[in-house]
């Protein structure tokens, strides 16, 4: 079995793998779709995990549950395999049913946050345990085990013992382990979370791969937001047990739906509205024109919209009526792709901070020290509702 | 300097230990070899006790009762402390501190008092019944007893040192309860079943107290036999026996520490 090259796998093996089986089995697998409809989670003591949760999954997506944790997505994650029954609601798979299947009847596997690689298995027994646990000869396991080490490229780590594994390797074991069972669904309980960040960003780019290539049903759980922007077809964002926003990453990044989605994505620039006439709010940083129709108690503006000139300069775009304030560079933080400026303003009484990201250009940098002239667009003045306590 | 002298104390105190707690075992076994019959003389080295040992059917008859005693005490007891050990894993979340008393109570409970309690007890189940008369019966219950606690604790401790969600993938990889059972939690216990097998083991060879008081006169093992030759004097023979015993406790012994050891 070493003699295979674990690099020979262009045509995807791991698809020849699925027409063998095919055959016997079903034919070439679909790709799931996941409903979940009033999912509740309720522990004794009354302490509430998941609040009727309503969400539909779509075949062959990349799907991230995103928050803090606490919110709740590992508890729904854990659901969706069956290892926690959920207080109220159904759940279905595939258009199936599945509220009251146990774990080892889903057709759904997991990769857990610490692998859970059995210690008295060796790295070939682990991979092929769901096989065997489904009564697949053991030719036939063997057979699937060099296929999916090729898939994944794990070369000659089936042959390690778990022990001997670093993190990213048993990652990949863990990975492999899931996916020969070829389910409806594959669940990602943070499998990159425990590894350091050139590892984890290399991974992030082969797992998407893989879920690209197999077109299979990804639930993924994170809490960073820059992973869940980078990996997703659509994020879930959560909190306390609710769904705060259901969109691609874009949606999520540019059009957060409220307070906490927008703080939980990063942002930074928020500023109370104390009243609004119009088109017109009153901020902290005095009044901003804005093109968002909705009410909001809160207005966002990314931190990649400001548009930093000196204060002489002409506008950036002279035809259209811009929000405009004067700031004072305080910090600069140098990024080589971008400059990240933290900026002073004062408005009478009120001192606030904006921070502005700018690419960079290769033009002249602000300095700390600077006065700079601060222009907003008015589409980029974002109403979000304020139902966060304490914001 | 200071810190040498202490060094040099303590390498002195560590050889005075070990000198206290071999030295007796070593006369004992050095004198089974002894060719004449006292332990005040050394008269060269001969094995005639070991051979009168071979002809004596009560000491044979003590040795067998012995180890059926222990292999029997012993599997019980790891089959139902290893149910309790793993139903405290399961249930650890919950406030378990008067089951777990109860579970330590008997390690600390003076033999003694155990012997007491259950010949009392077997004798008055006796009396209304007629079972339970004493004999091989009520001494395996007897150290089922003492022996449950041990075994229960170690399996808890390796539960309690593995990864919880090993059990959420064995699930999660299809594994019914029973596949459960027998291709992860069997075969992940398979160490620590051994060595509690191994240290139960040990338990039932070197007790003489719980014996003495639940054994019938068909029954007796060897720690009883030598503490009855014992009242007529110590022979060399009884020093032969000892020595078996020493060297039959320390093989499981090792054995035991091995495979607590090998825990993959």
């Amino acid at each position: 079995m070493a003699e295979r090259s674990p690099t020979a796998a262009p045509g995807g093996p791991f698809s020849a793998v699925e027409s063998t089986t095919g055959s016997e089995a079903s034919a070439a697998r679909e790709a799931s779709s996941i409903s979940l409809k009033g999912i509740r989670k309720e522990y004794p003591g009354g302490v509430v995990a998941l609040e009727s949760v309503d969400l539909d999954i779509r075949a062959g997506e990349f799907f991230t549950l995103l928050g803090p944790s606490g919110c709740g997505k590992t508890t729904l994650l854990r659901m969706l395999a069956g290892l926690d029954e959920p207080s109220g609601g159904s759940l279905s798979i595939g258009g199936v049913d599945v509220t009251d299947t146990p774990p080892h009847k889903r057709s759904v596997n997991t990769v857990f946050q610490s692998y859970a690689l059995f210690p008295h298995l060796s790295v070939r027994d682990n991979i092929a345990f769901g096989l065997k646990m489904r009564g697949m000869a053991r030719a036939e396991r063997e057979q699937k085990v060099v296929e999916i080490a090729e898939f994944i490229k794990l070369g000659s780590l089936v042959d390690r013992r778990v022990d001997q594994l670093s993190g990213g390797q048993r990652q990949r074991i863990a990975l492999a382990r899931a996916l020969i069972c070829e389910p409806d669904v594959l669940l990602l309980d943070e499998p990159l979370s425990a590894l350091d960040a050139g590892l984890r960003s290399q991974l992030q780019v082969e797992l998407l791969r893989t879920q690209k290539r197999l077109g299979m049903t990804f639930v993924f759980v994170t809490h960073d937001q820059e992973e869940a922007m980078v990996m997703s077809d659509r994020i879930a964002v959560l909190s306390d047990g609710i769904i705060q926003q259901i969109g691609t990453p874009q949606e999520v990044y540019e059009r957060p739906a409220n307070l906490f989605v927008a703080r939980f994505m990063g942002h930074d620039n928020l500023f109370s509205i104390s009243a609004r006439e119009g088109m017109t709010v009153q901020t902290p940083i005095g009044a901003l024109e804005t093109e968002d129709k909705n009410d909001g108690r809160v207005a966002l503006i990314r931190p990649e919209t400001l548009e930093l000139t000196s204060p002489g300069a002409p506008s950036v775009e002279p035809g259209k009526r811009l929000n405009t304030l004067m700031c004072r560079v305080v910090e600069r933080f140098y990024r080589g792709s971008n400059v990240e400026y933290r900026l002073s303003h004062q408005n009478g009484e009120q001192h606030s901070e904006l921070i502005a990201e700018i690419s960079n250009t290769g033009d002249r940098l602000f300095r700390v020290g600077d006065e700079v002239k601060v222009e907003i667009y008015p589409e980029d003045v974002i109403m979000l509702s304020d139902d966060e306590e304490g914001a | 300097m200071q810190n040498r002298r202490f060094k040099k104390g303590l390498a002195v105190f560590w050889w005075l230990t070990l000198i206290f707690l071999y030295a007796p075992l070593l006369v004992v076994m050095m004198f089974s070899f002894n060719s004449i019959n006292t332990s005040a003389r050394w008269g060269g080295f001969s094995l005639r006790w070991y051979e009168r040992l071979l002809h004596n059917d009560v000491v044979i008859g003590a040795i067998g009762h012995t180890l059926l005693l222990a292999v029997i005490s012993s599997i019980i007891a790891v089959i139902l402390g290893a149910m309790i050990g793993y139903g405290l894993y399961r249930h650890r979340a919950r406030k378990l501190g008067l089951l777990i008393v109860l579970i330590y109570l008997p390690i600390v409970m003076p033999d003694i008092v155990f012997g007491i309690s259950d010949m009392a007890f077997f004798v008055q189940i006796n009396r209304l019944t007629g079972l339970l008369s004493p004999g091989l019966g009520t001494m395996v219950i007897a150290h089922v007893t003492f022996q449950i606690p041990f075994v229960a604790l170690i399996v808890y401790s390796r539960f309690v040192g593995l990864d919880a969600t090993l059990f959420d993938a064995a699930k999660d990889l299809y594994a019914s309860p029973w596949q459960r059972m027998l291709h992860f939690i069997l075969p992940t216990l398979k160490p620590a079943l051994l060595s509690a097998f191994f240290l139960s083991f040990t338990l039932s060879v070197d007790d003489f107290v719980i014996s003495f008081f639940t054994a019938g006169p068909e029954s007796a093992t060897l720690p009883i036999y030598i503490w009855g030759a014992i009242r007529r004097g110590i022979s060399p023979e009884i020093n032969a026996i000892a020595t078996l015993m020493i060297a039959s406790v320390a093989l499981v012994a090792v054995l035991s520490l091995l495979f607590n050891r090998r825990r993959a």
